[in-house]
């Protein structure tokens, strides 16, 4: 599974940071989702997807 | 807020831990009249490797909590169980193998249970090392 997290977080400039913070996860977790080395859980996904005003399908890519 | 005093109080709690371990360490140490000979001085540094682990566990904690960032979440949640269940598998086969030369081990029985229990917080220290930083993926 690949992710469009980080060019997301580029259009919103928003650091990793910002992002971890706003979903409550830790900095690592994001670095890991965004090299597509971890699949969430369906709530982080879909809070990530909710941050970013997309469905979850726009965000993750299966 | 609340969730990062929470985390202050945790590493607190563990730093605490870890200090009050080094100090009984120290104190068993000069008590039993023990040397540092190859079983003492591996004892010792079986025992500083887990308070090493312990230090890094307060570290992270102290560091997320600054960073106003919680100090676990569901990744590092999932890799504690993997480190868990990996730590547990590899300490069956020490303890096999502990029975297995037990007649060739020059150490009293209760030395031996604790050397495995050492072992076992070696053993989970080293596989939380491998799923947090060697592993590939944290699926």
């Amino acid at each position: 599974m690949t992710s469009r997290i980080k060019e997301l977080r580029a259009r919103d400039n928003l650091t990793q940071m910002d992002l971890a913070r706003k979903v409550g996860v830790r900095r690592e977790t994001i670095v890991f989702l965004e090299k597509g080395k971890y699949n969430p859980s369906l709530k982080l996904a879909y809070d990530i997807a909710q941050m970013f005003g997309m469905k979850i399908e726009e965000v993750f890519v299966f | 807020m609340q969730q990062n005093r929470w985390n202050l109080r945790k590493a607190i709690f563990i730093a605490v831990l870890a200090v009050s371990v080094l100090v009984t360490m120290i104190f068993w140490f000069f008590r039993s009249g023990a040397t540092l000979d190859f079983g003492g001085s591996s004892i010792v540094i079986i025992q500083f490797v887990v308070l090493a682990f312990a230090i890094i566990v307060v570290f992270r904690r102290l560091k997320s909590a600054k960073q106003n960032l919680p100090a676990e979440d569901e990744m590092s949640k999932g890799i504690l169980r993997k480190g868990a269940a990996t730590s547990y598998y590899v300490s069956l086969y020490m303890w096999l193998a502990f029975m297995f030369f037990e007649d060739k081990i020059d150490l009293e029985r209760s030395t031996l249970i604790g050397a495995g229990i050492l072992g076992m917080a070696v053993i989970y220290a080293l596989s939380w090392v491998y799923h947090s930083y060697i592993r590939k993926s944290h699926d």
